[in-house]
């Protein structure tokens, strides 16, 4: 069970590099990666070489074709290194300033690209930085020195967004960007063109990517809990929208659920993992039970 | 309260401020909420326009329903539909008894009045009056209490009585005099008989000086096609005796719009003993046409003689019942039976042999003036005292005589030829004699209309008109009638009512200088009937009209002992109580008259009266007055009215049970409604 100062996101802290960073070390921490394998292990690895049993090693890895052919212990070596990197987007547009708290989706999105880089990194795996709104704004290229977390807080605290948004021409910039295959993870609110996301989707998983999606709404967006009269102002444009939110929720959550099976769809197509993350919710439980689920999928 | 309709405006100001109390906020899936509103704007658009409409139609409504809404009508028609005040008259008298179907002209208008109340706003108040000759009030004043009215009505009786309208407007308008803040209404129900409004000038003057009263007569029922009623029934002749024969003259009406030919009439006796029939062979439309029958009761004491017609409209007057006392023997004073006149009338009224007199049914008893005194002390008094001839009547004699009157006695005077005075106890004056030398004046011979004489009419009985007076006293009627009249068209017998007897005054003594009366034909039967007619006379209490009191002074030594009263009808109720002495004697007295028919009342088991209580003669016309005249008399001209627009405003129905059920109806829909779609959302 984490300790409770691990449910409070300070956005003010989110905004200081070195906050963040102390932040999503305590939440990291807190799930205890440490004592964990690295739950991005293991997947899409390249078989290096062979080398003798020695007694203590782990018997998974034992190749048993060998055994079977040369009556000897031999254990595989995978390559770990500077051939595998995960990529961390971070969707900066506009809608993504939204929050019904003082939290906004971005600030979520910031503090969880940086818990996820601290698992990495802890783990010697190297990690990539791509903060995107209609463009890649700021790439950070792989790095596996762990000393390299204070830039990877820094870049993501400076980062403010704009007010437009294009993911899918984003993501194809990423793609380029990546010359090897890894992980890449998206954490954004999708509420873009979803044809531009699925073209960005093709485009990594054709490269290799295991793509992971933390598509990001905000408690609200999620239940549209508005009573009255309210005036709506577009994030991403100058229209605005007078209603009586009551009257058209249920036709509202009835589209939300469309759009998340839609998109949900779409990565399923692809074979990229989707994750719906209320940004309400406790992000140490968001996180901790990903990868948790991650790690049972990786045995 | 229709002000109240502003109310309406309150669901709209509400609809209106939360247009304008707007939050604001920065929205990220604006795409999302676009193609939502895109969806359902034109449905949301339309539920709210439909749940704003019904929630000020429910507001509509409701005002509407308390505001009681009215609709100007005619002064004179409509009914009102706010509340009102009203006094409703329900005609009960006899006439209200004809039938014409299965419902009695009364039971049609209780049935009118019920759909009246039931249709009147529950705020009024009503008061109501039996409305006949004598009205009584049911619910004096106007109440609201419709379950108390309902039951009122419901009990309310038809009576025997006679109709009238002027005492029971009278009693409405009083009723209504206290009434300050809404119209003023008087309904009469009533079949509209001609006797019930015989002065229309009266009710006019009444609707003009209470203008801001609607007076509306409602007809009942229209005019029956035929009616026949028994008008009158009466004995002519002598004096009741048994065995001796009386002619019974019946009396009928054809009130119909046709001569009616052969009418039946059947007659009994007390307890129904046949007593003879005749028919009346015709009846023109709206007369009255006389059968006689010749009749002897068989046994002294009370009897009763029914006549009988058959049933038509109106049962009431198909049927009347004469009371008759019956007497074995009656005692007549003679006073100075020496004299000439005291012969004549001795002879008169005993008119048989002498071995005969003690068992005629008329005994005349010699007395002198002197002795009248002792003779009227007695207990059992003489049925009459004829003074003959005497010069002057003292005072002290005619105190004696008027407490004799008093008590049911008869006196006939024949004055003497030196009359000097004393007249105060007459019907009539008398003047100094006239006629000496003169060929005199005669009596009537024809057209006599008087019960005792009218039998001369018929010459086969003789003529009256040969009776002559030489000399006469001239008579000045003061307090009575003519019972005979001079061919100089004076009166020539006087008769006049004195307590409860009757005076009888001649003009001349009958001695021959003066008139030749003692010596015609005609004299004993003249006499016979004039002493019958004065035993009628005392037996007119012994027939009433409805609500008239029966007395009958009783011998003393019948003080304290018990009487029973036996009303008509079969199992007639029987009253009762304990007979009391007064200064007048003993009197049995009965004032609940108005059961027509029979009373018989008995003292101790022993009969000691019949009575009977018979229909007013006109309650038998049963014209009606047209409703037209009925609703000029009672229209006030607009120029009389000082405030016509206000007191004369008649309103239509009250939508008050259907708006209520209207808002109802609204209140669920929009509740209803505001649940679907609050669901929805």
């Amino acid at each position: 069970m984490n300790p409770p100062e691990f449910d409070l996101l300070d956005p003010e802290a989110v905004s200081r590099g070195d906050a963040l960073g102390i932040m999503a070390r305590k939440i990291v921490e807190g799930y205890r990666v440490g004592e964990h394998r690295s739950p991005f292990h293991g997947f899409a690895i390249e078989f290096a070489q062979h080398r003798e049993y020695s007694i203590g090693d782990d018997t998974r890895h034992l190749d048993w074709k060998v055994i079977g052919r040369s009556d000897r212990y031999y254990i595989r070596q995978y390559e770990q290194d500077t051939n595998f990197v995960t990529q961390l987007v971070v969707d900066g547009s506009a809608s993504m300033n939204y929050g019904s708290s003082k939290l906004t989706k971005l600030h979520f999105a910031k503090v969880l690209a940086a818990c996820l880089a601290h698992v990495i990194l802890l783990q010697r795996d190297a990690v990539a930085l791509a903060l995107v709104d209609e463009k890649v704004q700021d790439y950070m290229p792989r790095t596996d020195s762990p000393g390299s977390i204070q830039q990877i807080m820094e870049r993501l605290a400076r980062f403010q967004g704009s007010a437009k948004t294009s993911l899918g021409e984003s993501l194809l910039q990423v793609s380029r960007e990546a010359r090897k295959r890894g992980i890449t993870i998206i954490i954004s609110d999708l509420l873009d063109d979803e044809e531009g996301l699925a073209r960005g989707l093709e485009r990594l998983t054709y490269g290799g990517h295991e793509v992971i999606v933390f598509h990001t709404l905000d408690p609200h967006e999620l239940t549209f809990p508005f009573d009255g009269t309210w005036e709506f102002r577009n994030l991403e444009g100058a229209d605005r929208l007078k209603i009586s939110p009551a009257d058209f929720r249920k036709t509202y959550l009835k589209n939300l659920e469309a759009f998340t099976a839609r998109v949900r769809a779409t990565c399923e197509k692809f074979q990229a993992h989707y994750l719906l993350v209320d940004t309400g919710k406790n992000l140490a439980e968001t996180l901790s039970g990903y990868l948790a689920f991650r790690q049972k999928a990786a045995r | 309260m229709l002000a109240g309709l502003v109310a309406v405006g309150v669901p709209i100001l509400i609809h209106l401020l939360n247009k304008f109390r707007v939050r604001s906020t920065d929205w990220g899936a604006m795409k999302l909420l676009l193609d939502s509103v895109k969806q359902d704007e034109r449905k949301v658009k339309l539920d709210d326009l439909i749940l704003l409409l019904l929630r000020c139609a429910v507001v509509v409504a409701a005002v509407i329903a308390f505001a009681h809404p009215v609709l100007k009508g005619s002064a004179n028609g409509g009914e009102a539909s706010g509340p009102v005040a009203a006094v409703v008259l329900l005609d009960n008298s006899a006439s209200m008894g004809q039938t014409g179907g299965a419902l009695s002209r009364f039971e049609q208008a209780k049935q009118e009045i019920r759909e009246w109340l039931d249709a009147l706003h529950p705020r009024s108040e009503v008061a109501m009056i039996l409305a006949s000759d004598s009205p009584v009030p049911l619910v004096a004043e106007p109440i609201d209490d419709a379950v108390l009215l309902r039951k009122a009505l419901d009990e309310a009786p038809l009576s025997d009585k006679g109709s009238g309208l002027m005492d029971s407007l009278g009693m409405a308008v009083d009723a209504l005099a206290a009434t300050k803040d809404r119209p003023k209404e008087i309904r009469i129900y009533t079949d509209g008989q001609r006797p019930l409004l015989p002065d229309p000038e009266a009710l006019r003057r009444l609707a003009r000086e209470h203008p801001e009263i609607l007076i509306r007569p409602i007809l009942v029922g229209a005019a029956p096609a035929a009616n026949l009623g028994i008008v009158s029934l009466e004995a002519s002749g002598g004096i009741p005796s048994p065995g001796r024969l009386l002619r019974i003259h019946a009396k009928v009406l054809n009130a119909g719009p046709g001569e009616a030919v052969n009418v039946p009439l059947e007659f009994s006796l007390d307890d129904g003993t046949p007593a003879g029939s005749l028919v009346i062979p015709r009846i023109a439309a709206g007369s009255t046409a006389e059968g006689v029958i010749a009749f002897s009761f068989p046994a002294e004491g009370p009897h009763a003689l029914t006549a009988l017609l058959p049933a038509d409209a109106l049962l009431a007057d198909n049927q009347r019942s004469l009371a008759v006392e019956v007497a074995r023997r009656k005692d007549v004073v003679v006073v100075n039976a020496g004299s000439v006149t005291g012969g004549f009338v001795a002879k008169a009224i005993a008119p048989v042999a002498v071995e005969e007199a003690a068992k005629f049914f008329l005994a005349p008893l010699p007395a002198e003036m002197d002795e009248l005194p002792g003779l009227l002390a007695q207990q059992e008094l003489p049925f009459a005292v004829v003074l003959c001839e005497p010069q002057e009547i003292p005072a002290a004699t005619a105190d004696l005589l008027d407490r004799y009157l008093a008590k049911g006695g008869n006196l006939i005077v024949f004055p003497g030829a030196g009359w000097q005075g004393g007249d105060g106890l007459l019907p009539a004056a008398l003047s100094a004699p006239i006629g000496e030398g003169t060929p005199g004046v005669t009596w009537q011979g024809r057209g006599l209309t008087h019960p005792v004489t009218r039998l001369w009419n018929d010459a086969a009985n003789g003529n009256l008109g040969s009776v002559v007076l030489m000399k006469h006293f001239p008579l000045d009627l003061r307090a009575g009638e003519a019972l005979v009249t001079l061919s100089d068209g004076k009166p020539g017998v006087a008769i006049g009512h004195r307590g409860a007897g009757s005076v009888v005054l001649f003009a001349a003594p009958l001695q021959a200088e003066w008139t030749n009366l003692a010596i015609h034909p005609a004299f004993v039967p003249f006499f016979q009937r004039l002493l019958g007619e004065l035993d009628r006379g005392a037996q007119g209490g012994l027939n009433l009209r409805p609500g008239e009191v029966f007395r009958k002074i009783l011998k003393p030594e019948e003080s304290g002992k018990n009487f029973t009263l036996h009303l008509p009808g079969q199992g007639g109720e029987r009253s009762g109580g304990q007979l009391a002495a007064s200064t007048e004697g003993t009197v049995l007295r009965c004032e609940d008259t108005w059961p027509l028919g029979i009373y018989r009342a008995s003292v101790e088991g022993e009969p000691v009266a019949v009575f009977t209580v018979g229909l007013d003669p006109e309650e038998s016309r049963l014209e009606q007055i047209p409703a037209a005249d009925l609703a000029e008399w009672t229209t006030v001209p607009r120029e009389a009215i000082a405030e016509p627009v206000q007191s004369r405003t008649v309103v239509l129905k009250d939508f008050l049970p259907l708006l209520l059920w209207i808002l109802v109806g609204l209140a669920l829909v929009e509740c209803g409604m505001a649940y679907r779609v609050t669901m929805a959302r």
